[in-house]
């Protein structure tokens, strides 16, 4: 299938920071693809690139088939983009936003528009500089899902939102979900979670890894190892064996890269004295905060994205 | 031409107490200047409503032309070019459309009512504003001439009180070039400061910056393509 967005070593650097490295990215069309990562780790700059709000240092970007040094004017009209920072014409009410937009898109449907107004509860007669965040996210998402767009990009959507506004956005999107792509960034890792099909893994501008939610799920066990004996952590431990630690007869560790039918066996004949080798399946969130800590505690030992990149993938 | 007329239409709605201050403050100039053109020797004694009038006449020319340097920032700024976070850079806007509607905006608001004012003041004359095309469109010209700056200053800010700040700077860099010995500022065939080719290159220049900024929106090329050729119209190179 072809790519909604396909990114080709994209990078970007401000000054002698490296925000983005080497960027290579594919979202499959009809996929909702979640770009992960911990602050500052390139998300947003990435996402810009894509929207062609600033220019690459290097490499190439394709969206819907766009080159995204050219996605200008009607482009747009194929793509919804949201942002957590992204300003909105304040001086106008909800309302008067609405009907401004719906005149450049030629696809707008009313009554989509109707439908997320009454949804998300919408005050059209308000300005949009008197509501709330929360509102104006609601609003920003009407205007960005009522023209039924072939991609959505969110950046950071739901950041310093409460619950219920989360969920009735999230159920907004999965509303359209069937008929568009959606590539988010996100740190509310439970909602991604409950809905996304795709997630990517950005830390410090590289990409660690981006597969199927399935997949990743499916590869990520937390390993717990119950000895006979009490013994010390041992030697040359394999890199995909994140955050190992023991507590007397307990060695514990993530496994990245684990296997329903080699990975039991393997680990019995490791540690054939074990009395109990259990795997616990992880939330995408364990699974975040697990990468997140062993690409830390690597940084400030020995710092080596390539086996980072390795140790996860 | 739909979008042209939809985000003239917007700015007209959202700038509607500007542009009427703006309109009134030019019918009050008109009106006080024809009463003072009334009050002149020839048409009877000099009163004191007529000195008053002078006041308010001369407090309400600076005035109309800070409304309408308003107007246009405001209207300008409205889809600044500068920044990463404004709301119509991913939204189908034609960058030709965005220009064309800010430059019809300040067409029917700035320039239509300055025509205006001209010609009802040719007429308060007596004479016939048909007989002065040709004047009054070189008046208009002038103005542009003030106008295209502002527009190019106006493109490479991010806000209204930059935008301010850059303006004052470049008045005061200006200034404290006029003031310098014509030597020292003169180019190496003596052309002087305010030669009439430094003026078409700025004005030239101002217009390419401007439609640079709109289709690429490259700031730091356009604000350095600026200040490299203000350089230039400091003594050519």
């Amino acid at each position: 299938m072809k790519p909604a967005i396909r990114t080709e070593a994209l990078s970007k650097k401000f000054g002698r920071t490296i925000a983005v490295d080497s960027l290579n990215l594919a979202v499959p069309e009809g996929a909702i693809y979640a770009l992960v990562g911990p602050n500052g780790a390139g998300k947003t700059t990435a996402i810009k690139m894509l929207m062609n709000i600033i220019h690459p240092s290097a490499g190439a970007t394709e969206v819907l088939g766009i080159d995204s040094h050219r996605l200008t004017g009607k482009a747009f009209n194929r793509i919804g983009y949201v942002s957590e920072n992204q300003e909105l014409p304040e001086g106008m009410t909800a309302g008067e936003m609405l009907s401004y937009f719906r005149a450049f898109y030629p696809t707008w449907d009313l009554a989509l528009e109707r439908q997320l107004v009454r949804q998300f509860d919408l005050p059209l007669d308000r300005k949009l500089r008197h509501l709330s965040r929360g509102m104006k996210m609601k609003a920003a998402f009407a205007s960005s899902l009522a023209y039924r767009p072939s991609l959505i990009v969110l950046d950071e959507p739901f950041s310093g939102l409460d619950p219920l506004v989360r969920d009735e956005l999230i159920e907004g999107l999965i509303e359209l979900a069937s008929e568009t792509t959606i590539l988010l960034s996100s740190h509310d890792l439970a909602e991604i979670e409950s809905f996304s099909s795709h997630v990517g893994y950005l830390e410090q501008g590289r990409l660690l890894f981006s597969e199927e939610m399935s997949v990743l799920a499916g590869r990520f066990r937390e390993v717990t190892v119950t000895l006979s004996s009490p013994s010390p952590l041992p030697a040359k431990l394999p890199a995909t064996w994140l955050q190992p630690q023991t507590a007397d007869c307990v060695l514990r560790f993530v496994h990245s890269s684990f296997n329903e039918q080699s990975s039991p066996r393997e680990l019995a004949e490791r540690f054939p004295s074990a009395r109990d080798i259990a795997f616990d399946p992880m939330s995408l969130r364990s699974i975040f905060l697990a990468i997140a800590k062993s690409g830390r505690s690597r940084t400030t030992s020995a710092p080596d994205s390539v086996n980072a990149k390795e140790a996860v993938a | 031409m739909k979008q042209i007329l939809h985000i003239f239409a917007k700015d007209t709605r959202r700038f509607l107490p500007e542009i009427l201050i703006t309109l009134g403050m030019a019918i009050a100039w008109i009106s006080i200047y024809r009463h003072i053109w009334l009050s002149f020797p020839w048409h009877g004694p000099i009163t004191a409503w007529s000195v008053q009038d002078g006041w308010v006449f001369v407090y309400l020319s600076p005035l109309i032309l800070l409304g309408w340097w308003l107007l246009i920032s405001r209207v300008l700024l409205a889809e600044r070019l500068v920044g990463d976070t404004q709301f119509w850079i991913t939204r189908p806007y034609e960058w030709k459309s965005l220009l064309a509607a800010k430059a019809l905006f300040i067409a029917v608001y700035v320039y239509l009512p300055i025509l205006a004012v001209h010609c009802i003041g040719i007429a308060v004359e007596g004479f016939h504003p048909q007989l002065y095309i040709p004047g009054l469109l070189y008046q208009l010209l002038l103005v542009t001439a003030v106008v295209l700056p502002l527009v190019a200053i106006a493109s490479i800010s991010s806000n209204f009180v930059r935008m301010t700040l850059t303006l004052l700077g470049a008045v005061f860099c200006l200034s404290i070039a006029a003031k310098l010995p014509a030597s020292l500022i003169a180019d190496k065939i003596g052309r002087p400061i305010n030669s009439e080719i430094g003026f078409v290159i700025l004005f030239l220049l101002c217009g390419v910056v401007v439609i640079m900024q709109y289709a690429l929106r490259r700031t730091w090329r356009s604000r350095l393509l600026l200040l490299g050729r203000v350089e230039d119209w400091r003594g050519f190179p």
